[in-house]
């Protein structure tokens, strides 16, 4: 049975205040003109606004640069199984579906990866619903409400003066327990999740999808610079870098995306894919099929950061829609 | 004449250039995905022409695209993307006998706030310096060019070195600076290079000075400020002071700008015993040039 409590805003912030010595905090913070999720040491930095950052937080779960283990000449094999305890607040309804997505890729398939797991498993979701959608944003579109989703362990809804707090999980309830707040009585059906079928969807058979569409018109302008993994929430493709320091090596992992050319270099020097169009075709390919075969998601939420950072205005929402249209 | 009147002048050349097949593409710019500012736009059809937009918001530099269509391909350039097909020329990258310039008179432009975005408020240029047909403005309120490299301001080293930092500091270490940008074409960049790898492995700020630094210096004498760079960087990371620096450092030692005559030779191409040694061992210090005093 979910609860729900009204916490004003100050409130809020006295809590989040109270909570910042035993837990890592993150939250959107103002970069000058960029919003972004960051480790936060004060929490007057921290905004929870309508606004949406133009990272996702997938970072403090699945960081850029991640050492994962060090190794000494003789075999020893030391893995670093740091995952310090850590608040996430003001996460957007898009990117909690997208962690759904991550959470499965890295530990419901074959192997489980035990840097995520316990990154996630550490972690409590405060999740903030959107006012309005923002240019770009089609969440609608992909089936997800914006403005409420149960994948976290607290969600709050902006009232104006205070938040409604609706407690999800044990987790969530334990955080709170010590804080005296007032209880609201509100209707389930206020908050119901989106059981709206995605309008944005690609319906379609592998080969179809690939042999049949108009890549190379799709991918034309793209520059290959990337920008669209770095801020997407369910990328999560990485690659290993190991670094001999004195006496011992580091393994690495680090981001990597797909629209990078040494993604898919062979040791041989022959890369299976040579151009734009092959990167690209994998990259549509990857969220809306791989993804769904292998794990029964799209990767994509609609949260439109792709479209908005783009230097170069490639838009996935039409690309997808042009691809429906044209396998009509 | 205002950006409209520019317009339809643009859209009667493309017109007359399909028809005419003088062209198979034309790049030009088209409406933004949300509504806002403008995007890269081929046009290869006649009722295609229509949709081309004009106006302060096509700030992409779109010269680029010109090292992937070598062959029949017309070019819709403000004095920024013009710069850049000067030192594709200079550089030996393009056949300019193979592409068709619809030069454009450039009024400035604006970012999506009003204000001139990265490149455009210290742009000298209004006329492109290459075309083969000129689209002209001659609106006289053009926006006058402000120097925001004031040599007399210039704060020492430790504060130089301390800006730098806190600058690069959002950076993602994503490249898409690189990618935005004409001169950055290199096959494979050093920051991709493994053997030997140039890039550090933690994402900490001496990577991302290795980086910006590299990148920088690889464009001395290069740039033309067209500020893709600025506008490509989803972090917002105003980088393009450095390359300045070295672009003013460049035509005050060597009296050489880019992008302007694709018949003089670059800079660091052209090598004169009587070259100017600022900086070098053993070499010239003045003070006077790259603000070395602090």
């Amino acid at each position: 049975m979910m609860a729900h409590a009204v916490v004003p805003k100050d409130r809020l912030r006295e809590i989040l205040g109270s909570l910042l010595g035993k837990y890592r905090l993150v939250a959107p913070v103002r970069e000058g003109s960029t919003l972004v999720y960051k480790e936060v040491n004060n929490v007057d930095d921290v905004v929870l606004g309508d606004d949406i950052p133009y990272k996702s937080p997938k970072e403090f779960l699945f960081p850029q640069v991640e050492k994962i283990m060090t190794f000494s000449k003789d075999g020893e094999l030391k893995p670093n199984e740091e995952a310090p305890e850590t608040i996430i607040v003001g996460v957007k309804p898009c990117d909690l579906e997208a962690l759904k997505v991550m959470t499965a890729v890295f530990t419901k398939g074959k192997y489980v990866d035990t840097y995520f797991e316990r990154k996630l498993k550490n972690t409590l979701l405060i999740g903030l619903g959107c006012k309005s959608e923002k240019p770009g944003c089609f969440c609608a579109e992909r089936g997800i409400n914006r403005e409420y989703s149960s994948a976290c362990d607290i969600f709050l809804t902006d009232e104006g003066d205070s938040f409604t707090a609706t407690v999800i999980s044990d987790k969530g309830r334990d955080v709170l327990k010590d804080f005296d707040l007032e209880r609201k009585d509100r209707q389930e059906t206020d908050q119901n999740e989106s059981s709206q079928a995605p309008v944005l969807d690609i319906d379609a058979d592998e080969n179809t999808l690939f042999n049949n569409t108009n890549w190379d018109g799709i991918s034309e302008k793209c520059l290959g610079c990337g920008t669209c993994a770095f801020v997407c929430p369910t990328c999560h493709c990485f690659e290993f870098k190991d670094v001999v320091v004195k006496g011992e090596a580091i393994r690495y992992r680090c981001w990597d995306s797909c629209m990078y050319p040494k993604f898919t270099l062979h040791a041989s020097g022959h890369n299976p894919r040579p151009s734009k169009k092959e990167r690209y075709r994998q990259r549509v390919m990857h969220k809306y099929l791989y993804v769904k075969q292998n794990f029964g998601y799209v990767a994509c939420t609609g949260c439109g950061r792709c479209i908005r950072s783009c230097p170069v205005g490639m838009n996935i929402k039409s690309v997808v829609s042009e691809i429906m249209e044209e396998l009509k | 004449m205002s950006f409209k009147n520019q317009r339809e002048e643009i859209i009667a050349i493309c017109k007359n250039l399909l028809d005419e097949g003088k062209a198979n593409l034309i790049l030009g710019f088209a409406d933004g995905p949300t509504g806002e500012g403008s995007v890269p736009f081929f046009i290869r059809k006649k009722d295609e022409v229509d949709d081309i937009k004009w106006d302060d918001a096509c700030t992409t530099n779109l010269a680029k695209y010109l090292l992937e269509k070598k062959e029949g391909a017309a070019i819709i350039a403000k004095p920024c993307d013009a710069r850049a097909i000067v030192m594709y020329m200079a550089e030996n990258q393009i056949d300019r006998s193979k592409i068709y310039i619809i030069g454009v008179e450039c009024a400035g432009m604006k970012d999506k706030n009003g204000a001139p975005p990265p490149g455009c408020l210290e742009c000298t240029l209004r006329t492109p310096p290459i075309f083969d047909i000129l689209v002209k403005n001659d609106n006289s309120s053009v926006q006058g060019a402000v120097n925001t490299h004031d040599r007399e301001e210039e704060p020492g080293f430790a504060d130089k070195l301390a800006r730098f930092q806190k600058e690069i500091s959002k950076c993602i270490l994503c490249y898409s600076c690189r990618q935005a940008c004409y001169g950055c074409y290199c096959e494979t960049c050093f920051m991709d290079r493994n053997m030997p790898n140039w890039l550090p492995n933690e994402l900490d700020i001496g990577s991302k000075m290795m980086f910006h630094l590299g990148r920088t210096m690889h464009l001395a004498g290069r740039c033309v400020e067209c500020g893709a760079c600025e506008r490509a960087c989803p972090s917002s990371v105003k980088i393009r002071y450095l390359i300045k620096e070295l672009t003013d450092f460049c035509e005050e030692l060597y009296g050489y700008r880019a992008g302007i005559n694709p018949d003089e030779i670059p800079a660091l191409t052209a090598f004169d015993q009587n070259d100017r040694e600022v900086g070098f061992l053993g070499g010239e210090d003045d003070g006077s040039c790259c603000g070395s005093k602090g």
